[in-house]
């Protein structure tokens, strides 16, 4: 018993040098935000949108800003300042040069905020990527003055023109109630003012934390009074986006039911498509598969994800439910016994 | 390894020591998470009790010359709007219990119909113009009512750094009230240069707005370290948070304090004068070569030659003519100076008094 | 005590055996390089970081340079930066084009003439140097491939000449001290004309900035500020400004060096036509090669994937042309192409781009010699280098006659930059030969 104490003793004295030192490193001045820009530049993308439907040149691009992808199948959030209602021929640009051609889903014009969906989220992905990376919201409330804020995005056609998402750095200067229209902004309320510089082309992009998370709408309003960025705080957003999440991903819910499944609505008809099933798991087991569409769970019809994620929360591990889909274009019936967490 | 060591030895315990040291070191929390109450809202907070926002009506206001507009105001017409002066309160440091507050002098030129002040409490009280002082754009103002704002007991003077900034790259904060009841400002920059204005003023990049323009500017350790003002002043632009940002130092603001809180303006200082004719840019970098020493200055007085080189003055270097302008102008009439000449192969120390520039006729 | 044993002597070495790895430990692990860790807004880490930039504003003031071009009515005001100990200093092409002379003060105002060394009006770049003796302050170049967006910088330069004059009070004297900004790097190969693949920076740069120095936090500079993009057009910075990266300028350098006060040219690889990117494929196709071209002699060949240029990868024309722009005339740039499946690289020539340009202003001289009068010379021009001057009258342009200005510009559509030709002159009544290198445009 003596002899192995010291061992171990020494062991941990080595281990808790090797922690102190990383701790002491890490506290070290940083060169700056290379590793935020790197973990969250691809999932802000470059939109542009011609009013000439036949022409889809660069030439033709009659106006251009910046979005933000939510989920990994490629909704996007940005501005009606940049995809206004009736928009067709919008293009989203993608990290590596990549164009793919998205639909608009909802407008909310108060809130300045437009909703969009990649038409064919594969086509976007980057080589050996299965999915597309995205932001995640953070919370606008829990800021305080002074907290460091990156605004990001396409400043003068920077993405379409040199495939460069543009980042710059500020902090949050204060909260300003925003009480008349401003340019092309029509936002009326409260907003966030930052010292991140924005610039034409980075309206509908995201306003983010140290974290990466995205706590604002970058709306452009400057006016004489307001010199400096503003955007709307998130906390303002997040029930209008909501209804139109288009992705879910169970291991990602706080559900107390597991099936190891995925899901996208494809928005063409309001399909639910299962996405992906975990092997092993309860769904897989259950006989679903890729590419079925969701119609019915337990009887209730199932239209979109918000639709499917309520059922599913609702839901209690061990219970059977019946799920009907569509495959090959017949109808068959899956009886899933949902799994738990611990 | 021999495994022999003892945990209760004496060398065991400086290893439990150290242990306990560096175990607490990897345990230590790091940055706080966000959400919480970041270090620099309580820097914004810490000035809370003296930064007041200030609301100035006009009946008219001073006309911005054409040459400090960007392209000397030939903007297209919507543009001309970011060259007025915008509507909006400005920001005022309170100074002393009394209620005297300063701010930029710039916030209050004009034909001014009234002024009024929110406290930190909340509370709104008129107030008037005290004094100015124009060179380093600084005006005091007191808010009327009772003697004493605040009770005897609850009153500390503003957080005042014991100096400004020496060098460039310290990090600086502007703290402005904006219109918004209970809420400040805050934007974050760097010192750009010391020495501006004769040094009496700092430049900063920190984004100064008509709005937080008359509030302090702080160092990380919550003090603050000058006034922020000049916009619209100098260059109008500045305004436009172009980068271009100054503050009167707080050494400038403690010499000028005394007289504007005694109802007197800041006169512009007499121009010290050393009394030499030198020529202008020499490369060569040798000094400032005196060509004719004015009879009865102080340089005549302290025995300069003709033909003399001045090469240190007050300990400074001079390269050249320029520069010997700079640190004379750095002083004041009556300072007493030490400067050192060349002549011939000898170098000379010489003392003097400085003296006032004479009126041109 | 109770120990205490024969083993007690053998106890203590290990102890302090053991104590010494430990320290050894924890010191060498300070100098493990870090994984960046963002700085949040904790007093002390930005304690440290002010630390690191006041200490990097204090080894780069001495080497900046305020510099001055007299224009003849005014002068043309901007920054410049020492990479030297014998005085060389860039800057950018257009804070000094157009200038009879150029001055220069150093911060603290030391005040020097100074000599045009080159200059490379397509990439906005300038070398000058500066008359004096003793050793100058100098800062080096650092790596600008390795700058990465997101990364800290800082600017020194002389914006609305807050340094270099007294804005405060007319008349009175400046204190030669350059504005330090900083902020993070916004985007890198950002592609305009002229500024092909710059470096974009969020900090405060304005006119008066131009031809500083862009300094990242180990005091290296990797870019020249040259150029704004601002909102509204309003002309003051609002966070978007450009800088030439430092590589660039490296390859320019001994270009720089030989010019003689002249002009460098860029290259272009003559002969080469590329297409738009093809959907799938990462590279730009070679959709044509001229025969008897540079393009051909390298090795190119129409229906090539060009993947890579200079190591980087090229997606987008916009892309291929930015990267060429950072190479002069005269230098070579590997090519990395895909040929039928297989993968080669080629070591493409590049040669001057655009027309020959000469420098002379021709003007009808009344004479009995036949030829093209010399109206006036260009500043810095190869006719003014060549010694060519007003009331010349050309001749002979390589042993062709030229009767009219028609002619002349005919005998020089056949030629390009760089070229050599002799021209024959008639002063005063005398003929006389002159050899010209052609420049470009």
């Amino acid at each position: 018993m003596r002899l192995f104490v010291p061992r171990i003793f020494a062991l941990l004295l080595i281990l808790s040098a090797l922690g102190a030192g990383r701790r002491l490193a890490a506290d070290e001045p940083a060169s700056g935000y290379t590793g935020l820009y790197d973990r969250i530049s691809r999932a802000v993308v470059g939109i542009t949108r011609s009013d000439y439907p036949r022409e889809r040149s660069r030439s033709s691009i009659t106006h251009f800003g910046t979005g933000t992808l939510l989920d990994p199948v490629g909704l996007v959030l940005t501005s009606p300042t940049v995809v206004p209602e009736g928009s067709r021929n919008i293009d989203v640009y993608l990290h590596g040069g990549r164009v793919a051609p998205a639909v608009l889903i909802k407008v909310y014009p108060d809130k300045e905020v437009s909703l969009l969906q990649l038409k064919d989220f594969r086509r976007a992905l980057p080589p050996g990527k299965k999915r597309l990376e995205y932001l995640r919201l953070g919370s606008s409330a829990a800021l305080s003055v002074g907290d460091p804020l990156f605004s990001l995005g396409n400043a003068f056609g920077s993405i379409q023109s040199d495939d460069q998402v543009v980042m710059a750095a500020g902090v949050l200067s204060g909260i300003v109630e925003l009480k008349e229209k401003h340019l092309e902004s029509v936002y009326i309320g409260r907003a966030l003012e930052s010292t991140a510089a924005l610039n034409n082309g980075m309206d509908g992009g995201p306003l983010v934390d140290a974290r990466g998370r995205m706590v604002g709408l970058l709306i452009l309003n400057f006016s004489q009074e307001r010199w400096l960025g503003t955007a709307i705080p998130i906390d303002e957003l997040k029930q209008l986006i909501e209804p139109h999440r288009s992705w879910f991903d169970d291991s990602l819910e706080r559900a107390s039911s597991l099936a190891g499944l995925e899901l996208m609505n494809s928005h063409e008809g309001g399909k639910i498509t299962v996405l992906r099933v975990s092997p092993g798991g309860a769904a897989a087991s259950a006989g679903l598969r890729r590419g079925d569409v969701l119609r019915k769970f337990n009887g209730r019809k199932i239209e979109s994800v918000p639709d499917f994620r309520e059922v599913f929360h609702a839901a209690r591990p061990g219970e059977q439910v019946r799920l009907e889909v569509v495959r090959d274009k017949t109808a068959i019936f899956i009886n899933l016994t949902l799994w738990g967490r611990f | 390894m021999a495994a022999s060591i003892s945990p209760t030895g004496q060398c065991g315990r400086g290893f439990l020591l150290l242990f306990a040291l560096s175990f607490a070191i990897t345990l230590s929390p790091s940055s706080p998470a966000a959400g919480e109450p970041g270090a620099l809202s309580a820097i914004a907070d810490g000035l809370s009790a003296w930064v007041v926002a200030i609301k100035v009506d006009r009946s008219k206001d001073i006309e911005i010359p054409r040459s400090r507009l960007p392209f000397n105001g030939r903007v297209s017409p919507e543009s001309q709007g970011y060259f007025k002066r915008p509507k909006g309160s400005v920001t005022g440091l309170l100074v002393d219990r009394r209620g005297y507050i300063l701010t930029s002098n710039y916030n209050l030129l004009g034909t001014i119909r009234s002024i009024a002040v929110r406290l930190p409490s909340g509370e709104e009280r008129k107030a008037r113009v005290v004094a100015r002082d124009q060179l380093d754009d600084l005006a005091l103002i007191k808010v009327e009512g009772d003697a004493d704002l605040v009770e005897k007991k609850s009153w500390r003077d503003p957080p005042w750094a014991k100096t400004s900034p020496s060098s460039a790259g310290s990090f600086v904060f502007a703290i402005g009230r904006g219109s918004a009841p209970g809420r400040l400002n805050l934007t974050e920059g760097i010192i750009s240069a010391v020495g501006r204005n004769s040094s009496r003023a700092m430049q900063t990049d920190a984004k100064l707005n008509y709005g937080n323009v008359g509030g302090p500017l702080v160092d990380l350790d919550g003090k603050v370290i000058g006034l922020s003002g000049f916009v619209g002043h100098t260059y109008n632009q500045w305004g436009l948070n172009s980068g271009i940002g100054f503050a009167t130092t707080v050494e400038t603001i403690r010499m000028v304090l005394p007289r504007l809180l005694a109802g007197k303006d800041f006169e512009l200082p007499p121009r010290p004068f050393l009394g030499i004719q030198s020529e202008p840019d020499s490369p060569g970098n040798d000094g400032a070569p005196v060509v004719e020493v004015v009879p009865d200055s102080s340089a005549a007085s302290a025995g300069v030659k003709s033909k003399d080189v001045i090469i240190r003055f007050n300990g400074e270097d001079v390269p050249n003519f320029n520069r010997l302008k700079f640190l004379i102008f750095s002083c004041k009439v009556g300072d007493k100076v030490e400067f050192v000449v060349r002549r011939g192969e000898k170098e000379i120390a010489l003392s003097g008094v400085l003296g006032k520039f004479p009126e041109r006729r | 005590m109770k120990y205490m044993t024969r083993r007690e002597p053998q106890r203590l070495q290990l102890s302090v055996a053991a104590l010494r790895v430990f320290l050894a430990l924890l010191v060498s692990l300070s100098f493990v390089p870090r994984a960046p860790a963002e700085t949040f807004d904790q007093v002390s880490a930005l304690r440290a970081l002010e630390k690191r930039v006041k200490s990097v504003v204090a080894n780069c003031k001495p080497a900046f340079v305020f510099i001055k071009g007299d224009q003849g009515a005014g002068y043309s005001s901007g920054s410049g930066f020492c990479i030297s100990p014998d005085g060389y200093v860039l800057t950018n092409d257009h804070v000094i084009a157009g200038a009879r002379s150029v001055v220069a003060y150093m911060t603290g105002g030391r005040y020097f003439k100074a000599v045009v060394v080159g200059k490379d009006p397509g990439g906005d770049v300038a070398l000058l140097k500066l008359e004096g003796k003793g050793k100058f302050p100098f800062v080096k170049l650092g790596d600008s491939q390795a700058v990465r967006p997101g990364q800290r910088v800082l600017a020194l330069g002389d914006p609305f000449l807050t340094g270099s004059e007294n804005v405060f009070v007319p008349g009175a004297p400046a204190n030669f001290e350059p504005a330090v900004s900083m902020g993070i790097v916004s985007a890198v190969h950002r592609y305009s004309e002229t500024y092909n693949d710059a470096i974009q920076v969020d900090l405060a740069v304005n006119r008066g900035n131009s031809g500083g120095p862009l300094i990242t936090l180990d005091g290296k500079v990797v870019g020249i500020n040259g150029k704004i993009e601002t909102r509204f057009a309003l002309g003051i910075n609002t966070g978007v400004g450009y800088a030439v990266p430092s590589n660039q300028i490296s390859r320019f350098m001994k270009h720089l060096e030989a010019a003689e006060g002249g002009a460098v040219l860029h290259g272009k690889i003559e002969g080469l036509e590329v297409g738009e990117r093809a959907d799938e494929k990462a590279g730009l196709p070679v959709v044509g090669v001229r025969p008897g071209s540079p393009a051909a002699a390298s090795g190119f060949r129409a229906g090539d994937l060009l993947e890579r240029l200079g190591g980087l990868p090229v997606r987008t024309r916009t892309r291929y042309k930015g990267i060429l722009g950072t190479y002069p005339a005269g230098d070579t740039v590997a090519a990395e192409i895909l040929r039928a499946g297989e993968k080669l690289t080629l070591k493409a020539v590049l040669v001057a781009g655009g027309k020959a340009h000469l420098g002379l202003i021709p003007r009808t001289i009344e004479s009995d010699v036949a030829g093209v009068g010399v109206g006036s010379v260009v500043r810095s021009s190869p006719a003014q280098r060549a010694g060519i001057k007003e009331g010349d009258i050309v001749t002979m342009f390589d042993g062709q006659p030229v009767t009219s200005t028609t002619e002349l510009k005919r005998v020089m559509n056949q030629r390009r930059p760089g070229d050599t030709v002799v021209l024959r002159l008639s002063r005063a009544g005398a003929d006389l030969e002159l050899k010209v290198t052609l420049g470009g445009k």
